[in-house]
């Protein structure tokens, strides 16, 4: 689909590699990840300067009218770098879910502010039983007077510790009629946030609502839309991490083939062994076929109907690809990819987050079945 | 020393108090928080010498360098024991490799000096094997060691070193001599103390975040003549055998696979399925978990038959092999399945929590802890102790001669 056009996209997209290339250091990554806030804070605002920020948003919110589809080819390079600002989380999911839902004057306020580098809103939909499934969920809102009482617990909340906003998904007791799934937003500061570092460099926090009282004005979703955003923001999202898989999975090899062609045992290059070249071939196959999956999957995105099925598939291919390449880079690599002083070892666990996060392989492959 | 009567329903009594009363919650602990091969140093020691004082530290050893004379089913008594009750495991090199090295091939003297501090756990050693660039190939390693008047002189490095910046002593493989084969111009040493001059230690931190594995460095560091064991250049003997101990045999791995499998299925039956239903009832789930369940049969079938077999018979080499492939392999799946049953909690970086004495309560299921770092961690079980591609080659030359 692509709704920018092919100029400002290369533009962009050339922005992004002279960016990465001047300033992000795998050395440097590692004291932005272990100091508060865990990123560069300097980067985000740069990323809205260079209008990144508001690649998927409306013109009126200071975007730059594009979609998720546009921002692809930046979490290639995101991944590529191994980049650890909450690009994704913000922008790709808190910003898409007040994008796409039905509260006007919450898209006005907020976007523009996210845009700007100022708000980080971040979704929150998973809880600890709902093991990738965004409906099965026990967070409740009940009605008070003049608006809602949140209660429940948020867990897994990708890149919730560095959150201005939360988007926050609940089962709404709206009339006598059973609960339908909406969301609401909710500011960081009332609610209950235990942040922590996560194995892969990020971000990610655990929230308690304990009663959280909140007007109707921070009812972001009507009608039980809720679940039907989320499904979108999720589906949407899980694009944007295949193409962050894709980038990471494109280092990663080219680390692999450039150690072997180097590293000497028994007196030639260990890329000579025959066992090791099939090795990195399949490596190869597999980062292609997610490559060529996340390709076919965007361009159909706006003529079909429902994306249930494509972005399930999708994921599972990320489970499967972001699985052998990560483990077969280590193992190529042998003690040296088990360290922590060399790269590689962070691209692995990236990976192995990617293919935790919005459900895993089996989750997936049963929903594609569902959908088929 | 199988005839001998033993009443070995007394005998697990026995055992069962004796780790009851002994291990104590800070070695307990160590034991739940393990995650990878070894355990927590400081506990897992002092574990070892509370062994030593009931005389059980040695299991496998002979009675005459402290062993406590234990036939095979009460060695497997005593392991099962250990097992059940989460104890951490001692740790391998003195006991398992540097020890029935020194048994076999060292001096009269060298026994006296080295065997009761490795049974008591007074003293810690490091293997140092692998060098930056001699890991599968161990034979091409480059830090050498020359004569020079009364001592021998050391210069290079080793890396992958376990515990070394916890270790009082070392044992290590170093080029002697560049004449012929590469393997035939190596002596096996052993380094009685580590603060000598020239000598320096760092750890590496691994992929979990914690250091394990340490590089070593030695400048011009001296050493006595007498610290080879067996003749010079011809240290090659010593690490076969010892490689040989190190790849199989003595720990029974299908039995402590066959623990995390249930631990696994323990954790299917509280964890939902993101559907209303709970994972033990997923058929997914049912068919991934009995396929590892099998692994684990075929792979405990075969330590078996390993266990029966005479040492050093021409197929107890590529057997062992096999076993390492196998074991190591399933090893990895089974870290794997434990990761998605836990699911996205395993996500969390908990270094406080993992740190044993620290009283950090963890961030989300206890259970969930563990699973990722061992996850992480045993990546390096297809890599080390020769690499499961090494193990390959070796099985190929025996198929194909």
């Amino acid at each position: 689909m692509a709704f920018l056009n092919d100029e400002t996209r290369v533009m962009l997209e050339d922005s992004v590699d002279k960016f990465l290339g001047a300033h992000y250091d795998f050395h440097q990554r590692r004291a932005w990840v272990e100091q508060e806030p865990g990123y560069n804070r300097e980067h985000w605002q740069q990323f809205a300067e260079l209008g990144w920020l508001g690649l998927p948003f409306a013109e009126r919110h200071g975007g730059l009218g594009g979609d998720i589809s546009d921002t692809l080819g930046l979490m290639r390079r995101f991944g590529s770098a191994l980049v650890v600002e909450p690009y994704m989380s913000v922008v790709g999911l808190g910003g898409q879910a007040i994008a796409l839902a039905d509260n006007q004057d919450a898209a006005d306020s907020l976007l523009p502010e996210l845009v700007a580098g100022n708000a980080m809103p971040v979704l929150a939909w998973e809880e600890s039983i709902s093991r990738g499934n965004p409906e099965h969920l026990a967070t409740s809102a009940r009605r008070i007077d003049g608006g809602w009482r949140l209660e429940g617990e948020k867990v897994a909340v990708v890149g919730g510790d560095l959150a201005s906003h939360f988007v926050v998904s609940a089962q709404a007791f709206e009339d006598d009629a059973g609960p339908v799934v909406e969301l609401f937003l909710v500011h960081a500061d009332e609610l209950q946030v235990t942040g922590f570092p996560t194995m892969d460099g990020h971000r990610g926090a655990r929230l308690t609502l304990a009663a959280v009282d909140v007007d109707d004005s921070r009812r972001l979703t009507r009608n039980g839309r809720g679940a039907e955003v989320l499904r979108q923001v999720l589906e949407q999202g899980i694009m944007m991490m295949a193409a962050e898989a894709v980038g990471a999975m494109q280092t990663l090899l080219r680390r692999t083939l450039d150690y072997t062609r180097t590293r000497r045992q028994f007196g030639v290059p260990i890329a000579s062994f025959q066992v090791l070249q099939h090795r990195m071939v399949d490596m190869y196959i597999a980062m292609k076929n997610l490559e060529h999956l996340l390709e076919a999957t965007a361009s159909r995105w706006d003529q079909s109907p429902s994306h249930a099925r494509d972005s399930a598939l999708l994921k599972a291919q990320l489970c499967q690809s972001g699985r052998y390449v990560g483990q077969q880079a280590v193992q190529l690599h042998g003690g040296i990819g088990m360290t922590d002083e060399l790269d590689v070892g962070h691209y692995f666990k990236r990976l192995t987050a990617l293919g935790l996060l919005f459900g895993d392989e089996s989750y997936h492959l049963k929903r594609a079945w569902a959908a088929l | 020393m199988e005839t001998k009567s033993v009443d070995l329903q007394a005998f697990r009594q026995e055992v069962r108090a004796f780790i009851e009363q002994e291990a104590d919650e800070s070695i307990r602990e160590a034991g739940r928080k393990m995650t990878s091969f070894f355990p927590p140093f400081e506990q897992c020691m002092r574990w070892h010498r509370k062994l030593h004082a009931r005389g059980w530290s040695a299991a496998s050893w002979p009675e005459q360098y402290g062993g406590p004379g234990w036939s095979r089913e009460q060695k497997r008594i005593f392991e099962e024991e250990c097992r059940i009750a989460g104890v951490p495991r001692l740790l391998p090199q003195g006991l398992g490799m540097v020890g029935p090295a020194i048994m076999k091939f060292g001096t009269d003297e060298q026994k006296r000096r080295f065997l009761p501090g490795i049974a008591s756990g007074e003293d810690f050693w490091a293997q140092g094997y692998s060098e930056p660039n001699a890991g599968s190939d161990l034979a091409s390693l480059a830090c050498r060691a020359e004569r020079r008047d009364d001592h021998y002189v050391i210069n290079g490095s080793k890396t992958w070193t376990t515990y070394a910046h916890h270790a009082n002593r070392m044992f290590l493989l170093v080029r002697t001599s560049n004449e012929g084969k590469p393997q035939q111009g190596i002596s096996f040493f052993l380094i009685d103390r580590l603060d000598r001059p020239g000598l320096e230690i760092r750890p590496i931190i691994g992929l979990d975040g914690f250091p394990e594995q340490c590089d070593v460095f030695f400048d011009n560091v001296e050493v006595p003549l007498d610290c080879c064991l067996g003749e010079e250049n011809q240290g090659w003997t010593v690490a076969k055998y010892l490689l040989e101990h190190e790849r199989g045999g003595s720990a029974s791995f299908a039995a402590t696979f066959g623990m995390e499998l249930n631990r696994i299925r323990e954790r299917a039956a509280e964890l939902g399925d993101g559907f209303g239903g709970i994972m033990r009832d997923d058929p997914v789930f049912q068919q991934r978990f009995t396929r590892l369940y099998l692994e684990v049969a075929a792979l405990d079938a075969t330590e078996s038959r390993f266990a029966a077999m005479e040492k050093g018979s021409p197929e107890s080499g590529p057997m062992s092999s096999m076993i390492k492939i196998t074991a190591m392999e399933t090893l990895q799946r089974i870290t794997e399945l434990a990761v998605e049953v836990e699911g996205s909690p395993t996500l969390t970086l908990q270094l406080a929590a993992l740190t044993v004495g620290a009283g950090v309560a963890p961030e989300g299921p206890e259970q969930a802890l563990t699973v990722m770092p061992k996850y992480l961690n045993n990546r390096a079980a297809t890599i080390f102790g020769g690499s499961n591609e090494i193990q390959r080659n070796i099985i190929a030359k025996m198929l194909l001669g």
